[in-house]
């Protein structure tokens, strides 16, 4: 435990040293410590943090105890954990070692690249597009009077607050084939009754659309929050240079919305990309083999809390955050900016 | 502290730093997690063992000391009261009286109940399972996979000859895995076919029904239904519910297999052989023409739409268990289903020149002895186990709550019991669990006999019950067009025996 | 409207059309305008057919249920649904069940989000941006990975189909409460507390007395989407709860769905009536405090 904490200092200091030597963490052996214009010598760097601490206000420490014993205890040990159960089997209550064989079975299974699959289509679509409804219902909102703003914002929030189950229990009798009001509507404009939820190739389809109808809310609220942010001089100053309408959108609203559609949009995606609720009520996972609705939630759920397959569990759940983090890190050096807070 | 000159602004330097930092940390976590221990050691059944001898039992004698403790969990399957008449009566009602009475006889046990609602069954119950400890009598019968890991002990031991001649052989046959006795045969609830006479009396195809008493419903004499019953657009004669069901793998798919005289493993359940059985891509490729003639329900149902049609006559045939009635009456009580509304059970549907099968011989009904190192409960709790599959007065509570006893003792208990004028009752009971033959073990998917098998099938998890399953979804493919029988059936042979090591 | 037009060489047809769309702050194409409302109301009902959709079906009678096509409106509108459902699901259990769950874990969110975010935002201590780096940097830790070792533990713990399980695991809030509450302390001015130190006050008395009840627009925000938020939370109540008893109502509800024994499941009518019951309190909750969500989750997401 000595030991840990030692080492956990030395990470510490090189992540304090680091200043304007760029932004690769350096890690140091205990003992060596690599010089840089900031630093004198390590005896100074540790003094320098105690009388830091001794100067601190310790109510401070007090306060943030809870949160931090909860983050430690529920989200650093937690994760530990699930790294180390990635390379266990478990079979009634018995835990073996055994290496890379869950990574290597997940990877070879066409079920992990069928999930993969779905759910990357799946975000991209909701994600992209609903965006894109965002914006334009938010541009369409933004110049009502306030009472008629207040009307449609709430009209399309109003699905979020109710809960995805709800939504997705109301969306599985209306797909249903046999007494669905979808396949009465659809019947009406000369489409064949379908089979919405069990065609492999309209299930995914199908619950891409329900959640582009029940979640464009909170994305417009922030929209229009933000496109109020944007002085009016600008608007009046392009419509004085002629411009229409389409290209003030475009050319000013847009740009000036960026900050808050790179943040919908990452936000937007690892949310999307952990979706589980609507799979598990309207497809359990989708007809067929591999299924046309699994995602990487649902299959991770499923390996765990059906199959049994903790450990591949894990690992799988594993491959997401590295996922995820491959992806934020992209997001963050190609749409680079300088965010303040 | 202000080597950041900045504090307030996040760069991605600073934000890429402190989840680096982060990771580490955790990983560094990830070090000081401790391995759970296991408590039980466990015997594991490493080879086949052959069938020995069963030595003459030492019935356990009341010992003067305190009574040995066993827990027992239960699920809630008796609806009537203890008198085995009041409806309605609450649940645990009967278990306990049943309990006081068998710890009236045997004064040297006590009975620790633990009745735990269906909803919570299936939680609790792998809970266990996947944390190694039973209670020492559990309802339900002993997989072959959980048997493996060594989560029942056998009860060789305390079985007599007499126990055996009174016990159904089949469902013994069942309850014993591996050379070696672990399930109970308490109760049967097998499975089968049912029929709405009324639906077909209604809108034809009444004529087919098997009259014999044997009941036997020929392939041939369904297709007779099917056509005269389905239209095609809103009446289907077959519901299978493949849209959620994984019963629908048991009750349609292996019993149309059974029924043609498919096989699905070999003698030593090392290989999976159902491919090289022409028939068996016949079987799936009724399946297919059954749909496109419009004789099932289309659009992969589920199990409530199954239903649903069922009740409002727009569906013939399913299989089911004989609690079909109870279901029924609920759902005349809740206004979906009409009367009057006549069901009859049958066999599932076989080959006309091959012979019916009675399904469900592993089904529930068998209890089942968790391990445990002290030997004063295992016998205890055979002992329970035991009273409840023998015990005449026990017979007609099974009766009377929807399931049938198995014991010679209990049959002849309830011989003359009114329920029993109730010819689908009467038939079950006289005819399809005492002289249809069993359905081969072989020819069921799941009842492997084999222990490296069985531990290699529930490691690809290939075939079991759930929406999720491979089975299922690929017989949804198959139903999707987008597969075809011989496909389907190498590409099962192969993923099985691939697994399995032995040759394709 | 303003006449901004003088620096404005328009054609007399702008002009006239300005003049018609007279209340309208830009000067919009009246037939443009017309289709953005249209558009606008289409995706509304989209929007909020589901809802009535949902409502009116758990008021028809089963047997209307099974027809197709089906009815828009209810001719014969019956109680029965929730009726029976009340019958034979403990819905009354399960939402204090959702209600308790949700106080406290909201009241939880607030008191140690606010702490935390005070003190990251005001108080002086060594370690306290590393710290705070370390923390918003795992927001993009998906809870996937945590659920499975979490619920091992709770196994182990012997906390399964208990309160504790529900309530405990992330009680504080998390990040994402204390860095709304940050975020808003950060804009509290600091005299008071310099103020208050001078007089004496204790940190913990500063705190209570002073910055939480400046807080409320926060709290009343971060206190509402929380609230919602756990209400509706589905995953991990779901793993944890095994018996009827303590089960919440989203995972009983959507346990009433399917089930291999049709006489297990329950009708459309019972399920979708669960729904109604279930989604009216937040309808409600989002009814009275419209103008926070309006405005409220935007705290925190941009600048300024």
């Amino acid at each position: 435990m000595l030991r840990l904490s030692r080492a956990l200092c030395f990470i510490f200091r090189a992540a304090v040293s680091n200043g304007a030597d760029g932004w690769q963490l350096k890690m140091r052996t205990v003992g060596s410590l690599r010089s840089s214009p900031f630093s004198e010598s390590k005896i100074s760097r540790w003094t320098q943090f105690r009388s830091a601490f001794r100067k601190s206000n310790k109510w401070g420490y007090l306060f943030i105890l809870p949160l931090v014993a909860d983050f430690l205890f529920f989200t650093a040990y937690m994760v530990g954990f699930a790294v180390w159960l990635s390379f266990q089997q478990i079979s009634a209550g018995n835990y073996t070692f055994v290496g890379l064989q869950n990574f290597e079975r997940i990877l070879r299974s066409p079920a992990t690249w069928n999930a993969l699959r779905n759910t990357l289509s799946y975000t991209s679509i909701v994600v992209v597009v609903g965006l894109a409804i965002a914006l334009i219902l938010s541009e369409l909102i933004f110049r009502r009077s306030s009472k008629v703003q207040i009307f449609f914002k709430s009209a399309f929030y109003l699905p979020a607050v109710v809960s995805t189950i709800v939504i997705s229990l109301v969306w599985y009798w209306i797909f249903n084939p046999f007494y669905g009001i979808l396949n009465a509507a659809a019947g009406l404009i000369g489409i064949p009754p379908q089979n919405w939820l069990m065609n492999p190739n309209l299930a995914l389809s199908s619950i891409i659309f329900m959640t582009l109808v029940s979640s464009g809310g909170p994305a417009i609220i922030l929209l229009t929050a933000a496109m109020g942010g944007i002085p009016n001089e600008l608007w009046d100053a392009a419509r004085i240079d002629g411009a229409s309408d389409w290209t003030r959108f475009w050319r000013v609203t847009v740009p000036l919305l960026r900050p808050t559609l790179l943040y919908l949009f990452v936000v937007g995606f690892i949310g999307n990309f952990q979706v589980f609720e609507q799979i598990y009520i309207l497809t359990s996972g989708g007809p067929g083999f591999p299924g046309a609705t699994e995602t990487v939630g649902f299959l991770i759920y499923d390996s765990a809390f059906r199959a049994m397959q903790f450990g591949q569990s894990a690992a799988l759940s594993l491959l997401l955050f590295v996922f995820i983090l491959i992806f934020s890190i992209v997001q963050f050096r190609v749409f680079s900016s300088e965010l303040e807070y | 502290m202000s080597v950041n000159h900045s504090k307030n602004v996040i760069t991605r330097r600073n934000m890429l730093k402190a989840f680096a930092f982060g990771s580490v940390g955790t990983l560094t976590a990830a070090c000081a997690v401790p391995a759970p221990p296991s408590e039980v050691t466990r015997e594991v059944p490493r080879e086949v063992i052959v069938e020995k001898e069963v030595e003459v039992v030492v019935t356990a004698t009341p010992s003067a000391g305190p009574p040995v403790e066993i827990d027992y969990w239960q699920a809630p399957i008796w609806r009537l009261g203890k008198d085995n008449q009041t409806p309605n009566a609450p649940i645990d009602e009967w278990i306990n009286y049943s309990i006081e009475q068998f710890e009236a006889a045997n004064p040297d046990i006590k009975v620790r109940l633990e009745l735990i609602p269906w909803d919570t069954w299936g939680a609790k119950t792998s809970t266990a399972f996947a944390s190694g400890t039973l209670p020492n009598l559990l309802y339900g019968a002993p997989q072959p996979d959980r048997v493996l890991v060594g989560l029942y002990d056998p009860i060789d031991e305390f079985v007599t000859e007499e126990d055996k001649a009174n016990w159904s052989s089949a469902r013994l046959a069942a309850g014993t895995l591996f050379g070696r006795i672990y399930g109970i045969p308490t109760f049967s609830n097998p499975n089968m076919y049912a029929i709405s006479k009324t639906a077909l009396e209604q809108y034809g195809g009444a004529d087919f029904i098997p009259t014999d008493d044997m009941r036997g419903l020929t392939i041939q004499s369904l297709e007779k239904i099917a056509e005269a019953f389905s239209d095609g657009t809103s009446r289907y004669a077959l519901g299978v519910p493949v849209g959620d069901s994984p019963t629908s793998i048991y009750f349609d798919l292996a019993h149309a297999m059974i029924g043609r005289g498919v096989m699905m493993w070999d003698e030593g359940f090392e290989r999976f052989i159902a491919h090289e059985n022409p028939r068996s891509v016949e079987a799936l490729q009724w399946f297919v023409n059954a749909q496109k003639n419009g004789w099932m329900i289309p659009n992969l149902p589920k199990g409530n739409d199954v239903s649903t049609f069922f009740w409002s006559q727009n569906c013939a045939a399913r299989g089911q268990w004989p609690g079909i009635q109870t279901e029924l009456e609920t759902a005349q009580a809740a206004g979906q289903a009409g009367t009057p509304f006549e069901i009859m059970l049958c066999s599932h549907p076989y080959d006309e020149n091959l012979t019916p099968h009675a399904a469900g011989v592993d089904g529930g009904g068998a209890f089942s002895v968790g391990k445990t190192n002290d030997a004063n409960k295992r016998s205890a709790a055979y002992r329970l186990g035991n009273w409840y599959a023998t015990e005449a007065s026990v017979g007609e509570t099974w009766l009377v709550n929807g399931f049938f006893p198995t014991s010679k003792t209990q049959m002849k208990a309830v011989e003359g019991h009114p329920l029993l004028e109730d010819p689908n009752k009467r038939w079950v009971l006289d005819t399809y669990l005492t002289k249809y033959k069993p359905e081969p073990l072989q020819g069921h998917p799941m009842f492997v006999q084999n222990v490296r098998t069985v531990q290699i099938m529930s490691e690809i998890k290939v075939i079991d019950y759930s929406p999720s399953g491979y089975l299922l979804r690929t017989f949804q493919n198959l139903l999707l067009g987008q597969t075809t029988p011989e496909q389907m059936m190498q590409e099962l042979a192969t993923t099985i025996n691939t697994a399995l090591g032995v040759k394709v | 409207m303003p006449k901004t037009t003088s620096r404005l060489r328009t054609p007399f047809i702008h002009q006239l059309r300005m003049s018609i769309g007279g209340f309208f702050k830009w000067k919009s194409l009246a037939p443009v305008t017309i289709l953005a409302y249209a558009i606008l109301v289409i995706w509304a009902l989209l929007s909020l057919f589901p809802l009535y959709w949902m409502a009116k079906n758990s008021l028809e009678p089963a047997m209307s249920l099974n027809q197709f096509p089906p009815n828009l409106v209810p001719i014969n509108p019956t109680i029965e649904n929730f009726m029976i459902l009340i019958e034979r699901v403990p819905i009354g259990r399960w939402t204090l069940n959702t209600l308790i769950v949700s106080t406290s874990r909201t009241v939880g969110a607030i008191f140690f989000g606010a702490m935390a975010g005070y003190a990251f935002a005001k108080l002086n201590f060594a370690g306290r941006e590393i710290i705070f780096w370390i923390l918003m940097s795992t927001l993009m830790i998906p809870s996937f990975i945590t659920i499975i070792p979490q619920y091992q533990v709770i196994v182990r713990l012997g906390w399964l189909d208990t309160f504790a399980a529900l309530i405990v695991p992330g009680l504080t809030g998390g990040v994402w409460s204390m860095f709304l509450m940050r975020q808003f302390v950060k804009t509290l001015p600091s005299e008071l507390l310099e103020a208050a130190r001078i007089d004496g006050a204790t940190e913990f008395g500063i705190f209570s007395k002073i910055i939480l009840p400046l807080m409320k627009p926060a709290i009343a925000v971060l206190g509402i989407f929380t609230f919602i938020a756990n209400w509706n939370n589905f995953l991990w109540p779901l793993l944890v709860t095994t018996s009827n008893s303590m089960r919440l109502l989203a995972i009983g509800l959507s346990l009433l769905e399917g089930g291999t024994a049709s006489a297990q499941a329950a009708s459309q009518g019972q399920v979708l009536a669960g729904s109604t019951l279930a989604a009216i309190p937040m309808i409600i909750i989002f009814l009275i405090f419209q103008r926070y969500f309006l405005r409220g989750i935007t705290i925190g997401a941009i600048k300024g």
